[in-house]
C-alpha cells in the first residue's frame, strides 16, 4: 500500500505538467524545475535549519520568478516558430539547468534530514485493514491540494478562462483584450512554482541530485498525454492510474519494467483513444 | 551545396586525420570518428523529423537493434561485420515497420510520446534479456587480424591504426548514406514526405497514404541508425584493455 501511495504521489507531482499541456507546449525541463525545488528545500533545511516543508512558500515565490524569466528570455522568442523550436529550446534548457545544478551543488546526493515528515516516519495509520505511512499520507494530501488549486484556478477564475482562450485562439483572445504574452508568462511562472513545490515535498522522500529530473520528465509527458492535453481531471486520473500500474508491475516483474508497463498502457490507450482519456481534441 | 564547396569539404574530411595521426594525436582522430558517426545519425533523423515532420524520440532503439544483431551474428556464427551490417539494417527496418505502423495513427505530440514509449519499453528488455547478456553487454570475441584484407573484412585493426581505419570506414558509410538520402530527397518519396509534413489532409486528398509513408520514412531513419550502430559495436571493443576476457560493448543511447 505504501508502494502504491508513493507511486501516486510521484505521479501527482509530475502531473502538474498539465499547465504546459494547457498551453499545448512540451517542457522538457519539467523535471529540472522539480529538481530545483528539491535543492531549494534541501538548501533551506541545511543552511537555515528550518523544516523543509516551510521552504514551500519561498521556493514557490522564487520559482515563479524563474518561470517568468524563462518565458520572457527564452520561450517568448521561440513560441511563434515551429513546435520543433519549442521542443529543442526546452531540451537546451534541460541541459542548462542540469549542468548549472552540477556546478552549483555538485553531483552528490543530498538528503533532507530532521524534517517533520522524516520524524513522523514509522507512524502508520491503520485504515480499514490497510497500513499507511503518515508522511506519505501528508505528502499525498498536499499534492492533491496543489492539483485542486490548479483545477480551480484554470476552470473557475477569469485568469484561467483567459489562459484557455489564449491557447485556443491567440488572435481572438487579443481581440477581447487579453494580452497573450502576459498570460503565457504568468502560466510559466505558475507551472514552475507548482512543480518546484512538488519537488520540495518529494525532497522529504528522495535524495536530491542534479540528474534526478529526467525520469520524472518522461513520466510527466506520458501522464499528460494519457489524460489528454488540456484536461486537468484527466491528468489527475492518469496520475493515479500510472501509480497503480507502476506498483502492480514491480510485484510481478523486475523493477526495471516499472516504466515499461506505464508506457505500454499509454500505447494501448493511445491506440484506442488517440486524444487521451479525456482530451478534447 | 555548390560543387566547389562540396569538393573542399570532402577534401578536408579525407585529409584532416592524416597529419593528426602522423603527429600521434590519434585521440583527435577518434573524436573525428564520433563526429561523423553523430553526423550520420543526424542526417538519418532528418528523414522522419525534417522531411516527414514527425517528432521521433526513439530512433536510438534501432541503433541498438543494429548493434545487437551484428554482434550476436559475430559472437555465435563468427560472421563478418559487413554481413552483420546487412542483417542489422534489415532487422531494424522490419522491426521499425512493425512497431511504427500502429502508432502512425497518432499525430503530433501523441506520436512523439509513442516513440518515447517504445524506447522506454525497449530499454528494460535490453537490460534484462539473457540472450544479449542483459546489462552486462555482449562481449565480442577478440582475435588479431591475419592480414590487411582480413583486417578490413572483419574490422579488426591493430594498434593505433584502429582510429584512422574506423574514421575512413565511417566516412565511406556516411558518404553512401548522403548519396542514398539525396536520391530519396529527389525522388517521389521525398516529395511525399514533405507533402505529409506540410499538410497531411491535403496530401491524403491527392492520394498519398500518409500512414504508409510515415512508416517508410521512419524505417529509412531506422536503417541509418542501425548501420551506425553496427559500426559502433565493432569500434567499441578496445584492443589494448582487457584482452583476456574480451572487450565489452554496450548500446549508449538505449
Amino acid at each position: 500500500m505504501t508502494l502504491v501511495l508513493q507511486a501516486v504521489v510521484n505521479g501527482l507531482a509530475v502531473g502538474l505538467a498539465i499547465i504546459w499541456g494547457l498551453m499545448e507546449m512540451i517542457n522538457f525541463a519539467h523535471g529540472e524545475l522539480l529538481m530545483l525545488g528539491m535543492f531549494g528545500a534541501w538548501w533551506f533545511s541545511t543552511t537555515l535549519h528550518l523544516d523543509p516543508l516551510l521552504a514551500i512558500p519561498p521556493v514557490a515565490l522564487v520559482m515563479f520568478g524563474v518561470g517568468r524569466l524563462i518565458y520572457t528570455l527564452l520561450m517568448r522568442r521561440v513560441q511563434r516558430g515551429e513546435t520543433f523550436a519549442q521542443i529543442f529550446a526546452t531540451i537546451g534548457l534541460f541541459f542548462f539547468l542540469q549542468n548549472s545544478a552540477v556546478a552549483a551543488f555538485t553531483s552528490d546526493y543530498r538528503f533532507v534530514e530532521g524534517g517533520l515528515l522524516s520524524r513522523l516516519s514509522g507512524i502508520n495509520l491503520h485504515l480499514a485493514g490497510l497500513s499507511v505511512g503518515l508522511p506519505l499520507l501528508i505528502a499525498g494530501a498536499l499534492a492533491l491540494v496543489l492539483f485542486l488549486a490548479l483545477y480551480l484556478l484554470v476552470e473557475r477564475t477569469e485568469f484561467g478562462l483567459a489562459l484557455q482562450a489564449t491557447s485556443e485562439d491567440r488572435e481572438a483572445a487579443m481581440l477581447v483584450g487579453i494580452r497573450p504574452q502576459r498570460m503565457f508568462a504568468v502560466a510559466w511562472g505558475l507551472g514552475a512554482a507548482l512543480v518546484a513545490v512538488a519537488g520540495a515535498i518529494l525532497a522529504n522522500f528522495f535524495a536530491a541530485y542534479p540528474q534526478v529530473g529526467f525520469p520524472f520528465t518522461v513520466l510527466a509527458y506520458a501522464i499528460v498525454a494519457l489524460g489528454g492535453f488540456g484536461s486537468i481531471l484527466g491528468t489527475l486520473l492518469a496520475a493515479l492510474l500510472v501509480g497503480v500500474v507502476q506498483s502492480v508491475t514491480v510485484v510481478y516483474l523486475p523493477p526495471a519494467f516499472k516504466d515499461a508497463f506505464v508506457f505500454a498502457s499509454y500505447l494501448l490507450i493511445g491506440l484506442l483513444r488517440p486524444q487521451g482519456l479525456f482530451g478534447k481534441f | 551545396m555548390p560543387a566547389p564547396a562540396l569538393a573542399a569539404a570532402a577534401l578536408i574530411a579525407l585529409a584532416l586525420p592524416i597529419p593528426l595521426q602522423v603527429a600521434g594525436y590519434s585521440y583527435f582522430v577518434t573524436v573525428a570518428f564520433l563526429v561523423i558517426l553523430n553526423a550520420m545519425l543526424g542526417v538519418g533523423w532528418n528523414v522522419i523529423g525534417g522531411w516527414a515532420g514527425q517528432f521521433d524520440f526513439g530512433p536510438n532503439v534501432f541503433f541498438a537493434v543494429g548493434a545487437y544483431v551484428a554482434a550476436l551474428l559475430a559472437v555465435h556464427l563468427a560472421l563478418s561485420p559487413w554481413l552483420g551490417l546487412v542483417a542489422g539494417v534489415g532487422a531494424a527496418v522490419v522491426i521499425c515497420a512493425v512497431l511504427t505502423w500502429p502508432i502512425t495513427q497518432l499525430r503530433g505530440h501523441y506520436f512523439a510520446i509513442a516513440t518515447v514509449a517504445i524506447w522506454m519499453i525497449a530499454q528494460p528488455i535490453g537490460a534484462t534479456w539473457e540472450l544479449i547478456n542483459g546489462s552486462r553487454g555482449l562481449f565480442l570475441p577478440l582475435r588479431p587480424a591475419t592480414g590487411p584484407l582480413d583486417a578490413v573484412v572483419s574490422l579488426r585493426f591493430p594498434g593505433r591504426s584502429k582510429a584512422l581505419a574506423f574514421y575512413y570506414v565511417i566516412l565511406v558509410l556516411f558518404a553512401v548514406t548522403l548519396v542514398l538520402l539525396r536520391m530519396v530527397d529527389r525522388s517521389k518519396l521525398g516529395f511525399y514526405f514533405r507533402a505529409i509534413r506540410d499538410d497531411q489532409e491535403g496530401a491524403e486528398g491527392i492520394g498519398i497514404d500518409s500512414r504508409l509513408y510515415k512508416v517508410i520514412a521512419r524505417s529509412i531513419t531506422a536503417a541509418v541508425f542501425a548501420a551506425a550502430g553496427v559500426l559502433y559495436a565493432f569500434w567499441a571493443p578496445s584492443w589494448a584493455a582487457s584482452a583476456r576476457c574480451g572487450a565489452r560493448w554496450w548500446a549508449p543511447c538505449c
